[in-house]
C-alpha cells in the first residue's frame, strides 16, 4: 500500500473514531448521582433553618431525605430548584423530604428561597455547611452537592453539581411510603 | 469497500469507549468529570519578565472565574488593586451582566519578585452550566 493510500485510511479511521465518540458525548446525559456502595450512616449535624432555629439531620430519620448543597450565587443551583420543589410535591406522600443546606449567609439565602417559593426547608451555614459537604464527599467544594440518605440513614448517592430530575426521581421511585 | 468497513469497525469503537468519550468531552470544554478548583484554575505566581509578580490562571475548558470576585493581597495584608483582563460579558443568573475570564490569564501584580515573595488569593468560578465553586482563598509563593 502506497504512502499516500496508507495516509487515507489513517484519516479515515480517525475520523470515524472521534465521529463515534462525538455521537455518544452529545447522546448521553449529564453527570448522573452515583450510588455509594458501602452505604455509610450519616453522621447526624445542626445547622440554623432560615428563620434561625437550630435544626438537626436526625429529625428526618426514617424519610428518605435529598440533601441539596446549595447558594444564592451558584447559577446551577438555582437551575435545578424548581426541579426539586416539583420532586418534592410529587414525593412527599412518599416519605422523601428535600432539605437544603445553603452556603452562605442567612439573608442571601432567605431572600432566595422565598423568590423561588421553595417549599422545603433549608439551613444555613457558611464554613460549617462546606464542612458538613466535604465530609460527605464533597473534597472539591463544589455547589450544588446533592446526597440521598435512605430512611435507614445511610447514604445511598451523591452527586457534585446540577442533577438530572430524571435521575434524582429515579432514586425516589424507590421511597417507600 | 475495505476502507468503509473499517470506518464503521471504528466508528464502533468510538462509541463503545467510555473513557476516551470523557477525554473527548473535555477538550470540548463539556467534561462530565469534576475537577478541583486548582485543577479547573491552575492559579499560579511566577516572576514576570520585568521583574514584578505576575499572578497566572490557565481556565479548564467549559470553566470560567468571576472577574470582579478576583482580590490579591500583599505580603502587608494590604489589597493590591490589579489590572484585571478585559474578560467577556456572561448573564449570570444570580449576579446578572458580569464579566468572566476563561482560558489563560496573566494578571501584573507590580510589586517585586523576589524569592519568597508572597500573596493571598481569592477566587471564585464555575463550570458552565453544571456547577460553581464555593470562594477559594490560598497563599501562593515564590520559590
Amino acid at each position: 500500500m502506497s504512502f499516500r493510500k496508507r495516509f487515507g485510511v489513517v484519516t479515515v479511521l480517525l475520523l470515524a473514531l472521534v465521529a463515534g465518540m462525538a455521537v455518544r458525548t452529545a447522546l448521553l446525559p449529564g453527570p448522573m448521582l452515583e450510588a455509594v456502595s458501602d452505604g455509610a450512616k450519616v453522621e447526624d449535624f445542626a445547622l440554623p433553618d432560615l428563620d434561625g432555629r437550630t435544626r438537626r439531620l436526625s429529625e428526618f430519620a426514617g424519610k428518605t431525605v435529598v440533601l441539596n448543597f446549595w447558594a444564592s450565587w451558584c447559577g446551577p443551583c438555582l437551575e435545578e430548584i424548581p426541579d426539586f420543589i416539583a420532586l418534592q410535591t410529587r414525593y412527599a406522600d412518599r416519605g422523601v423530604q428535600f432539605l437544603g443546606v445553603a452556603v452562605e449567609d442567612a439573608a442571601a439565602a432567605q431572600k432566595m428561597a422565598a423568590r423561588m417559593n421553595m417549599n422545603y426547608p433549608s439551613l444555613v451555614g457558611d464554613l460549617d455547611a462546606m464542612d458538613i459537604a466535604r465530609h460527605l464527599g464533597n473534597t472539591v467544594g463544589a455547589l450544588p452537592y446533592t446526597v440521598i440518605i435512605g430512611p435507614d440513614g445511610r447514604e445511598r448517592a451523591r452527586l457534585a453539581g446540577r442533577a438530572d430530575p430524571a435521575d434524582v426521581e429515579t432514586w425516589l421511585k424507590t421511597a417507600r411510603p | 469497500m475495505r476502507r468503509a468497513s473499517l470506518a464503521v469497525l471504528a466508528l464502533l469503537i468510538g462509541l463503545s469507549l467510555a473513557p476516551a468519550r470523557a477525554d473527548l468531552a473535555d477538550l470540548l470544554g463539556i467534561s462530565p468529570q469534576v475537577l478541583s478548583p486548582q485543577q479547573a484554575f491552575a492559579p499560579e505566581l511566577v516572576a514576570g519578565a520585568d521583574g514584578t509578580l505576575e499572578l497566572r490562571f490557565t481556565i479548564a475548558p467549559g470553566h470560567y472565574l468571576y472577574r470582579d470576585r478576583l482580590a490579591v493581597t500583599g505580603a502587608d495584608g494590604a489589597a493590591l488593586a490589579l489590572a484585571l483582563p478585559a474578560g467577556e460579558p456572561y448573564d449570570d443568573a444570580e449576579f446578572g451582566r458580569v464579566t468572566v475570564l476563561r482560558g489563560p490569564q496573566r494578571i501584573a501584580l507590580g510589586i517585586p519578585a523576589h524569592p519568597g515573595a508572597g500573596i493571598a488569593l481569592r477566587y471564585q468560578g464555575c463550570a458552565e452550566g453544571r456547577l460553581c465553586y464555593a470562594p477559594v482563598r490560598i497563599h501562593l509563593q515564590l520559590p
